[in-house]
């Protein structure tokens, strides 16, 4: 099947967009996909995630809580924290440990939540800062008609609100798409026919294309945004069918495993650049460990599970131009801060602004970790640098053929990261 | 920054007109600039007799303008407005509608009168043109029945809607300081001790943003003993000499439990003192000491800070983005005027509606990409305005077990459709996206099949009748404040014949309300 044959998006839909090169075969993609083909699933941990139970060994340091029972050990070439409650964190660095590369020590420069969830996804703690996914997907050369979709989790935004999709907390984006929103309503409505409604559209798009005829400077990015969004919108309407778009449980949480597989039908299909997920721990209480500090061994040993259940989901998987979606996707595991190295009153950990991140598959020097903290727990650094959460931000960007220094002043990519 | 360098330049004058420096922006016409000061202080639609009068004479539209400002909506509007900076009207609280045994179908309104209740007391004092100062000095509140049911609060017995309250809990009058929907917003932890509250007070009246500076925690004594190292470490004394005073101010807001409804509507005058103890320092002002909570308003107040975030706050309201550092001198002169007219916030809302970036409709053809960039000549409506101005057109409003489908995220589509949440999203969308065209489009859908089905149109009339194109040019008028032409008056006939020839005349009605109301002349302003 030709590129142009694709029966997912319309030639109308490719027009609009001008994403001729959205399926344009591209030489030499199968042997090396290139950085601006790359996907990028986040997956936030929220909360603050304890990284001496599995990231970052603390035998060192003769102040650390140690846990009882855990071992250091090394698979795959990450060196971690091994324990028997949880088997399968080794069983994920044994089987994907060189794909995977773990940066230890990264400074968030703040222990509050709100504002670590900021600093980690935007490198800024001021408001009016676009998050790193935001920005990797609204500077996708392909224009993807659903450039960031987020299924859960925190999405901060300024420049590129637009290029946003929500799910909505409750799957409203489904219900929106085929109209049964209209029935969820104090006073149901039914909307149009399909007939009526693609007149209706049709005679907005002729209003917009008249209305940008004639409009001033400075008035055209709203109209054209509009446009954008009819044609993303319709787009949208003809895989309504094929795409699991709204929300899973399994069990007493959200289920991560089934949110990843919409995000990976979506870049299959090559109409999204990046997704995000939320792991809020056991049963959905959290990673915020205060007191009650085993869940942070339950939440690893889910999250590890879930994780390897992702992987061998993207593993079969093929993407638009055929190639294995694999080697388009990278995974970003993270989460807003750590967790203090000594124990609290509660016998709980309190905040800490040292967490870790964890990037998987394509482009990453799997099989290695970067950074760690010293016997204190403070991050070291990095061929003499400090990791900041905007050293992870160039990192990524720079994964995704985004000039890092546009968006970034003095922040390079760390260094060994990128394969 | 701004407020700061405001607050650092000469004392104020006591008049002086607002700078106008119109560089590469166009005024709207007239009739689109009155339209954009009716959504922007009431919330709703010119009426068409005011539109003919400002088309008529331009020099009309202050006096509407002014008449606008003392409108019983602008109070409303104003909720909404100041709602996208304070981020009190969240989803979520720590206690629920169930801790106060409430029945579920008050759960929505529930976290709005909750999140509201700053909001509502800034708004009142506005309303009644009274000085910005009484948001920190005030000694009542502003509470709904709901409240008054749960809240020590003196509501009047029959009352009706939001009213101004006293608190029976012993609480001194530090008008929003003293509220509990701003401090069940800002909570703070056991290790925090009120610190994130004090940050969001200094955040919130001087627009200095403590957590925006950038720290380091990589030092040995910082980690060896923290609460230490805030007193004598040079780096973390830079803010917590000013923080922790602060905060410690903040402790009759101290709760034993983040959850317990006892704990957390009532305030505790006899945890004031606590704070000295657990923080190690008295309460003071950025190092003018203060009594406590009682003292902290009559603080804000002396600040000249407090009046330059006024402004700063208003116009990133009203402008639809921040101001720069090269509008330092439009701001100041909108300083000037705010002091002289007793810092009244009429007097400074009428002065930014006067403003070039305020009445800015277009750029001119020499506009630099930075200039485009910038300026938000066409703003989206705010959901809140979407919603208004559908169900006062079609006496539509999309509710959902009791949840203003425009107004909450959990179920409904405030987010989606461009508005705030006050957690991840704190600005306004300026431009069209996917979920907003959605929201949009099912909106107008379902405002439209209402309009036609309950005889708000009269779907009786068809082409060739005149009350059909009478109908539609006054819709035109109405809805985007500019004249219908031939050309539209053709399409959207056209429109009416084929949907009409499948579907019947009532059908035809919905499908051009829908467009109508789906049209960018009236989704932006």
């Amino acid at each position: 099947m030709g590129p142009m044959d694709h029966p997912l998006l319309s030639r109308r839909a490719l027009l609009k967009l001008g994403a001729g090169s959205l399926l344009l075969p591209r030489q030499a993609l199968a042997a090396s996909t290139l950085a601006s083909d790359r996907r990028f699933l986040f997956l936030f941990n929220s909360g603050g995630w304890d990284t001496s139970r599995v990231f970052t060994p603390m035998f060192h340091s003769d102040t650390a809580e140690i846990e009882a029972g855990a071992v250091e050990a090394e698979a795959g070439g990450i060196r971690f924290v091994d324990h028997a409650d949880r088997p399968s964190v080794r069983a994920f660095f044994e089987a994907r440990g060189d794909r995977c590369c773990v940066i230890n020590g990264l400074e968030i420069q703040s222990v509050a939540h709100e504002r670590c969830r900021q600093l980690v996804l935007t490198g800024a703690a001021s408001a009016g800062a676009d998050d790193w996914p935001s920005t990797l997907a609204a500077l996708d050369p392909r224009a993807p008609p659903l450039p960031h979709v987020v299924l859960d989790g925190p999405a901060f935004t300024n420049r590129y609100t637009d290029r946003v999709v929500r799910v909505g907390d409750s799957g409203q984006l489904p219900e929106l798409l085929d109209g049964t929103a209209l029935a969820r309503a104090d006073t149901p409505t039914t909307p149009p026919s399909a007939r009526s409604r693609a007149l209706e559209d049709a005679f907005l798009e002729a209003r917009i294309d008249q209305r940008l005829e004639a409009v001033e400077a400075g008035g055209r990015p709203l109209l054209e945004g509009y446009l954008r969004a009819l044609s993303e919108r319709q787009t949208l309407d003809g895989l309504i069918d094929e795409l699991e778009l709204s929300i899973q449980t399994g069990g007493c949480e959200r289920d991560i495993v089934a949110d990843a597989s919409t995000a990976f039908a979506l870049f299959e299909r090559g109409l999204s650049r990046c997704a995000m997920l939320e792991y809020a721990g056991w049963c959905g209480e959290g990673w915020d460990t205060h007191s009650q500090l085993y869940r942070q061994s339950w939440n690893y040993e889910d999250l590890f599970r879930y994780l390897e259940a992702i992987l061998t989901d993207l593993d079969g998987r093929v993407g638009v131009d055929g190639a294995p979606l694999r080697d388009e996707v990278t995974v970003v595991v993270f989460s807003e801060m750590g967790r203090s190295p000594i124990l609290n009153a509660w016998e709980g950990k309190d905040h800490w602004t040292f967490t870790s991140a964890m990037l998987i598959g394509a482009g990453v020097q799997g099989g290695q970790v970067i950074g760690g903290l010293d016997a204190a727990g403070l991050g070291e650094a990095v061929a003499g640098v400090p990791i900041l959460g905007a050293h992870l931000g160039a990192t990524l960007l720079a994964l995704g053929d985004v000039d890092p220094a546009e968006h970034l002043s003095g922040i390079e990519p760390i260094a060994g990261v990128i394969r | 920054m701004i407020a700061l360098l405001l607050a650092c330049a000469s004392p104020p004058a006591t008049d002086s007109a607002p700078v106008v420096d119109e560089g590469p922006l166009v005024a709207l016409e007239a009739p689109r600039l009155l339209r954009r000061m009716s959504l922007d202080l009431r919330g709703i639609l010119p009426t068409a007799d005011e539109l003919d009068a400002v088309e008529a004479d331009p020099s009309t539209l202050p006096a509407l303008r002014d008449a606008y400002l003392d409108d019983p909506l602008l109070e409303e509007r104003l909720v909404h407005l100041l709602a996208e900076r304070w981020h009190t009207r969240v989803d979520v609280f720590d206690l629920e509608y169930y801790d106060f045994q409430l029945d579920p179908e008050l759960e929505y309104a529930f976290e709005r009168a909750a999140g509201e209740e700053p909001l509502r007391l800034m708004a009142r004092i506005v309303a009644e043109d009274r000085p910005w100062t009484d948001i920190v000095l005030a000694d009542y509140t502003m509470a709904n029945p709901l409240l008054g049911e749960i809240w020590p609060v003196a509501y009047p017995e029959g009352g009706a809607g939001w009213q101004p309250v006293s608190w029976t809990d012993g609480r001194p009058a530090a008008g929003v300081l003293a509220s509990n929907g701003l401090w069940w917003r800002y909570t703070s932890s056991d290790t925090n001790m009120n610190r994130s509250r004090a940050a969001a007070i200094t955040k919130l009246l001087l627009c200095e943003d403590f957590l925006a500076r950038p720290i380091t925690f990589a030092r040995e004594s910082v980690v060896a003993n923290p609460e230490e190292a805030v007193h004598t470490d040079p780096g973390c004394l830079a803010c917590h000499a000013a923080v922790d005073p602060l905060a410690s101010a903040l402790f009759g807001f101290w709760w034993l439990s983040l959850y317990s409804a006892a704990e957390e509507v009532r305030y505790h005058p006899e945890r004031e003192l606590l704070g000295e103890e657990y923080l190690g320092v008295s309460p003071a002002w950025f190092g003018e000491p203060i009594r406590g909570l009682s003292d902290l308003g009559y603080a804000v107040a002396g600040d000249s800070r407090f009046y330059t975030c006024a402004v700063e706050t208003m116009v990133q309201g009203l402008w639809r983005r921040p101001p720069t550092l090269e509008e330092f001198d439009a701001l100041e002169s909108l300083r000037r005027v705010f002091l002289a007219e007793d810092v009244r916030m009429k007097a400074l809302l009428r002065a930014v509606t006067d403003t070039p970036q305020y009445q800015a409709g277009a750029l001119s053809p020499d506009a630099e990409a930075a200039d485009i960039e910038r300026e938000v000549v066409s703003r989206l409506l705010s959901p809140d305005q979407l919603s208004g101005v559908v169900e006062a057109l079609t006496g539509y409003r999309w509710t959902y077990d009791g949840f203003d489908q425009m107004d909450n995220d959990s179920l409904g589509y405030r987010v989606m459709v461009g508005g705030v949440d006050g957690s991840t999203v704190g600005d306004p969308q300026r431009t069209p996206g996917l979920t907003w065209a959605l929201v949009t489009e099912r909106l107008a859908q379902a405002g439209a099949a209402s309009a036609a089905a309950t005889g708000r149109v009269d779907v009786g009339l068809r082409p060739g009748d005149a009350s059909f194109e009478g109908t539609l040019v006054s819709l035109h008028w109405q809805l985007y404040a500019r004249r219908a032409d031939a050309e539209w008056l053709s399409d959207v006939s056209a429109l009416w014949a084929a949907v009409e020839a499948s579907e019947g005349p009532e059908a035809a009605w919905a499908s051009v309300l829908s467009v109508m109301l789906r049209d960018p002349d009236f989704l932006s302003y």
